[in-house]
């Protein structure tokens, strides 16, 4: 009755209907973010003091040489007239050609981008095959205020875990399971066991913080009137969990969850630089040491890229979850 | 035949000096197929004993009794006591169609479940396709009337209706209360009906209780209990019931002091 309805009155009402308006204003907010990203990328580089030129051609070159290679890089030209030639390039998806090595930024790109890639959907997937079960089972075992001691011992252990820096996490892999157990590589990327310490380094964090949320969640929803609702019925205790608190718990788990993806793919970079893994959070280090301009552009626009469409999913699957949060924000 | 009995039932809560008794040795009696009304200010105590009723909190002394034989509160079995919680809310759940929730209550053995829900919908004035709606799509009362069918939907024997009333506006108030009392003589149901508010108590209630911290103070038929109140507590409670802006100097406190 409703589809026939919005069907019929679809031309007359086609800007109000919410998933319409949910869509322009979600599209809206990308254009705006991407267009923050873009300039960003560009001022961040330009602003550090330093000469890439100088940079590439090593501190002997003689000066006519630097300076005849400045001009022809279009580095003496303003700022802003560099900004208009980065954005009509972009635009062509030309990302320049790296200072350093002379390779096509966005050879080096593609080269680089499946390691990273692949690390930190696994550290997403291990963290949230790690987080659901534990935070949920302790869920169910801390409700009301039972067994105190070990809803202590999973909150001070999540807690720590949690602060540590995923940098610091990594080199103590590294020490006790690769330098000293001798179980898995110390670095680099080749067979599968060489991506268990840099997936861990990445999902432990994150798996702590999604496990503590959604205990919460669940101890949250099993405390609702609805819940006491299904309790009343005489359900069996797994269709009161599975059915009715299950569903409402997990809607800010992975509004979380994304946004904790979004801070992987940053924390890929400093862990990548721990094990050497030759993705593009090793190649960004070296190419903002070195100054490469476009190299750094380019790869910064992938990782703000990757993080903007982890939101927008997001946002899109809790809109097709939670329809109540597409109306709520209009 | 199905008489709720409540056989020196108290309930506290806590432990040494700071335990409270929220229900005092209570006896009550809801005879089989009448409506026992209970009020009594916030605090007095007769939520408490609904959910001694239903198995939500454990009787510190005493024994409930349905015909006699005490309940069995233990999962799986069938509930022949069944709850109208007071607000309707927050008592559905919002990720579950109307039909689907009221499904879940049908016992295994009731045939159909979905022409079960049907009959169940129109009994409490629904249209049967509303089976399909969301709570969110309903109103305060017609989510309460979707309550109403989820606890008939048990084959209840006794139902209890905590509150029902006080979470809906005035005008629906009085459609939900005609409701429930068409549909308990018509299926002839034993009633405890909780209220604060004596009005809505004396429209549905055969018989009345009156709780004041923790105890029952007065019982007896409602005509009788309201035209000739025994207990000073009742004779307050009918002074205060009509008349709004009265001043109290009761000698009741309604602060309860650690028993």
């Amino acid at each position: 009755m409703t589809a026939t309805a919005s069907v019929s009155g679809a031309a007359a009402s086609f800007g109000t209907h919410p998933w319409v308006r949910f869509a322009a204003r979600r599209l809206g907010r990308l254009v705006g973010s991407v267009l923050v990203l873009v300039s960003a990328a560009f001022l961040m580089i330009h602003l550090i003091p330093g000469d890439p030129v100088r940079g590439a051609l090593g501190p002997a070159a003689a000066q006519s040489v630097v300076d005849a290679q400045r001009e022809s890089l279009g580095l003496n030209d303003p700022l802003w007239v560099q900004y208009l030639h980065f954005l009509q390039h972009l635009f062509t998806g030309n990302l320049g050609t790296s200072i350093t090595t002379g390779l096509p930024v966005s050879d080096v790109i593609r080269d680089r981008l499946p390691a990273t890639l692949q690390l930190a959907v696994a550290a997403f997937v291990v963290a949230v095959l790690i987080a659901l079960p534990l935070g949920l089972a302790m869920g169910v075992l801390t409700r009301a205020g039972r067994r105190p001691r070990a809803e202590l011992s999973f909150t001070s252990t999540t807690v720590v875990l949690a602060a540590i820096p995923e940098f610091l996490l990594a080199v103590g892999l590294v020490y006790v399971f690769a330098v000293t157990l001798h179980w898995f590589p110390v670095a680099g990327r080749g067979s599968a066991s060489s991506y268990v310490l840099p997936v861990l380094a990445l999902a432990i964090g994150p798996a702590a913080v999604l496990a503590r949320i959604c205990r919460v969640e669940l101890l949250a929803v099993l405390q609702t009137d609805y819940l006491r609702t299904a309790r009343a019925k005489r359900l069996p205790a797994v269709a009161v969990y599975l059915r009715h608190a299950l569903p409402n718990a997990v809607t800010a788990t992975i509004t979380l969850g994304g946004l904790l993806l979004g801070g992987m793919v940053a924390g890929t970079v400093l862990v990548e630089n721990v094990f050497s893994w030759p993705g593009l959070g090793s190649t960004i280090v070296s190419s903002i040491l070195a100054k490469d301009y476009p190299l750094v552009q380019g790869v910064v626009l992938v990782y703000g890229a990757g993080v903007l469409l982890v939101n927008l999913a997001v946002d899109v699957i809790l809109a097709v979850l939670d329809p109540r949060s597409t109306i709520r924000e209009s | 035949m199905s008489e709720l009995r409540f056989d020196q039932v108290s309930v506290r809560f806590g432990t040494g000096s700071r335990a409270i008794t929220a229900v005092d040795d209570v006896d009550l009696v809801v005879p089989s197929g009448q409506v026992v009304g209970l009020v009594g200010e916030s605090g007095s105590g007769k939520s408490t004993l609904a959910r001694a009723a239903v198995g939500l909190v454990e009787p510190s002394y005493g024994r409930i009794l349905l015909d006699g034989v005490p309940l069995d509160h233990r999962a799986g079995k069938r509930r022949p006591l069944q709850m109208v919680f007071q607000d309707p809310y927050s008592s559905l759940d919002p990720r579950m169609t109307v039909g689907d929730t009221i499904a879940e209550a049908v016992p295994r053995t009731a045939g159909n479940r979905a022409d079960e829900v049907a009959r169940l919908l129109e009994l409490v004035g629904l249209d049967a396709a509303r089976a399909n709606a969301y709570p969110g799509a309903l109103s305060g009362g017609q989510r309460q009337r979707v309550a109403i069918a989820r606890a008939l939907a048990g084959q209840p024997d006794v139902i209890i209706a905590d509150e029902i009333t006080s979470a809906l506006d005035v005008s629906v108030q009085g459609t939900v209360l005609n409701l429930v009392r068409s549909l308990q003589r018509e299926l002839k149901l034993s009633m405890l009906f909780i209220s604060h508010n004596l009005a809505v108590v004396r429209y549905v209630s055969d018989l009345i209780a009156v709780m004041y911290l923790g105890r029952i103070v007065e019982f007896g038929p409602a005509d009788q209990l309201l035209t000739d109140p025994q207990h000073d507590y009742t004779r307050e409670l009918l002074a205060a019931a009509p008349r709004r802006g009265t001043t109290s100097s009761s000698p009741y406190p309604s602060q309860r002091t650690s028993a």
